[in-house]
């Protein structure tokens, strides 16, 4: 086997405690995500599509720590991601997440600077080094940053509450650059927008993702957003993976039944719509 | 899904919406909490402005009605009870000692409650098991009977009393912060954080505590009415502060004999406790409603 670069998923499965069966019997489980294999390579963008329930977050969640894993490996660079406790601050440096809702993904009490200082807080070898050395420069970064994400500065000095969805987004991102990662993960990271907003956000991490050649981990039920981002498709299904292939096979020649359904409900809705 | 801040910024309402009516409103709302802080300003500034001992007492002037005039000439306002003591004096007094037993065990007890109470809900686990058991244990026995027998074993003491009544106000709080930290760490803000690496210290300093505080604030508020009239009821009972210091419960206490013909000393202290114990519990509410709207 070649040296794992990237993140690499094998024989992932994260099970949940069920309902009790009886008042003292034991708990049934529920597999989420059931011995899914998937890798990410270095400057790489992998969709992960599927309905909801069908464990695509689960998996988003497990890479960062969020969920332990039952069974299975994750390792990103070879070093294994899946002990929590040692799990070091380079992981957690190195791979960044941005969440659904945009506004609730930020603290609404803190502003936007607050928010993206805190992950040089976190990790002070990571900031750059003008804000390590100097801390008057701090704010200059942080209007660099938001610069990057096409935000005015003065978005610096605003809470969430008087951003708008779109600029919250922006926020989080620029955020999640902040400490330069190697992987990205988006968990329905467009999905909570307006469509117009939607289109510019996708088109901000495609260019965000192509200037700093970042590993992204796309997790959408949206066939349309998928097209325009990912490089390879990964579909899921109660838990499964059943299908992962370059986008361009997928969306003209499907293998499985469900990828083929899920393209026809896809394309109803483009006709429709 | 959307989230409950703010997402709809409503406009300012319009000046001329504000009638008469909610003027009045507003202005009778204001009505407790301005009494509220003249307990305050008693209680802090007036034993300053007497200068005699409230606990000593001329025998020649017991039981005089308010109003009396004393044998040393000066004017008895609420009257004097059974030992020729000054009430005024002694009301005065046992403001400021109310005030301050209420807001020691306050402060104790909500420094308490909410390191359990947070350090549960966050961290759940062994931790939370830990606590709740000794929560359910605590509620279990009603709050002034736990503080009676903590009270009742050792000696009578300014201390024993903060920390006996302490023992059971920390539980309304170990309660509320423990269940506002459980919805609150499951917030998307308190996990982009996780992922980041923000150590656990600072992620409950910055984007829990501060989302806990107001609620808490309501509640200590409730905690201080409370706390005020366990303290008294200890008094009444003989078991709460020494017989050297003055509290509303002594006096009342003092008072209990001399119901048919001296009802000023029991009844004085008595409303005195009762419009506070009001105000109090009407701020208290205020403030809830405040929060729980701006949730």
């Amino acid at each position: 086997m070649t040296a794992a670069a990237g993140l690499r998923i094998t024989d992932l499965t994260v099970t949940y405690p069920g309902p009790r069966t009886s008042g003292f019997g034991r708990r049934s489980s529920i597999t989420a995500v059931d011995a899914v294999s998937l890798d990410v390579a270095p400057d790489e963008t992998v969709a992960l599509v599927g309905e909801s329930g069908s464990g695509k977050s689960t998996i988003a969640r497990a890479v960062v720590g969020l969920v332990a894993a039952s069974a299975g490996s994750i390792d990103f660079d070879g070093a294994s991601l899946l002990n929590l406790r040692t799990r070091d601050q380079w992981a957690r440096r190195n791979i960044a997440m941005i969440f659904q809702d945009p506004r609730s993904a930020l603290n609404p009490r803190m502003s936007a600077e607050a928010s993206i200082r805190e992950a040089w807080e976190a990790h002070p070898d990571a900031a750059p080094e003008d804000v390590r050395n100097d801390p008057r420069r701090r704010r200059a970064a942080v209007v660099d940053l938001l610069a990057q994400v096409g935000l005015d500065p003065d978005v610096a000095g605003k809470r969430p509450t008087a951003l708008s969805g779109g600029q919250c987004q922006r926020v989080s991102i620029a955020r999640a650059l902040a400490l330069s990662p190697r992987l990205l993960i988006c968990d329905e990271a467009v999905s909570a927008l307006d469509v117009s907003v939607q289109a510019q956000v996708l088109q901000l991490l495609v260019r965000v993702r192509a200037a700093r050649s970042l590993s992204m981990l796309f997790i959408t039920h949206d066939l349309g957003v998928v097209r325009q981002v990912a490089d390879r498709v990964a579909v899921m299904r109660r838990g499964e993976l059943v299908e992962n292939a370059d986008v361009r096979t997928l969306f003209t020649a499907p293998q499985h039944d469900y990828t083929k359904q899920l393209l026809a409900a896809a394309v109803d809705l483009d006709v429709r719509g | 899904m959307t989230t409950t801040m703010g997402l709809v910024q409503s406009p300012a309402p319009p000046m001329a919406v504000r009638t008469g009516r909610t003027r009045v409103r507003r202005v009778l709302g204001a009505i407790p909490i301005m009494i509220f802080g003249l307990y305050v300003v008693v209680g802090l500034l007036g034993p300053l402005f007497i200068d005699y001992s409230p606990v000593g007492g001329d025998l020649d002037d017991r039981l005089l009605s308010p109003g009396s005039v004393l044998s040393d000439g000066s004017t008895a306002v609420f009257g004097t009870d059974a030992l020729g003591r000054d009430l005024f004096g002694q009301v005065i007094y046992g403001a400021r000692t109310s005030l301050i037993i209420g807001t020691l065990v306050v402060l104790i007890s909500g420094l308490v409650g909410i390191l359990v109470g947070t350090a549960a809900g966050y961290r759940r686990g062994t931790t939370d098991l830990a606590a709740s058991r000794v929560i359910d244990v605590l509620l279990a026995f009603p709050g002034i009977l736990l503080a009676i027998v903590i009270a009742g074993v050792f000696d009578r003491s300014f201390a024993i009393v903060v920390v006996a009544l302490s023992v059971t106000n920390w539980i309304g709080f170990a309660r509320l912060s423990r269940s506002m930290a459980m919805t609150l760490r499951e917030r998307d803000w308190v996990k982009s954080a996780t992922v980041m690496g923000v150590r656990r210290r600072r992620i409950i300093a910055r984007h829990i505590l501060p989302f806990i505080a107001g609620p808490t604030l309501a509640l200590a508020t409730t905690e201080f009415a409370g706390a005020i009239l366990a303290e008294a009821s200890l008094s009444f009972l003989g078991l709460g502060l020494p017989s050297a210091s003055v509290s509303w419960g002594q006096t009342i206490a003092s008072g209990k004999e001399y119901l048919a013909s001296a009802w000023w000393i029991s009844a004085i202290p008595g409303i005195a406790l009762a419009l506070l114990v009001i105000c109090v519990g009407f701020t208290g509410d205020r403030l809830t409603r405040y929060f729980s709207r701006k949730q």
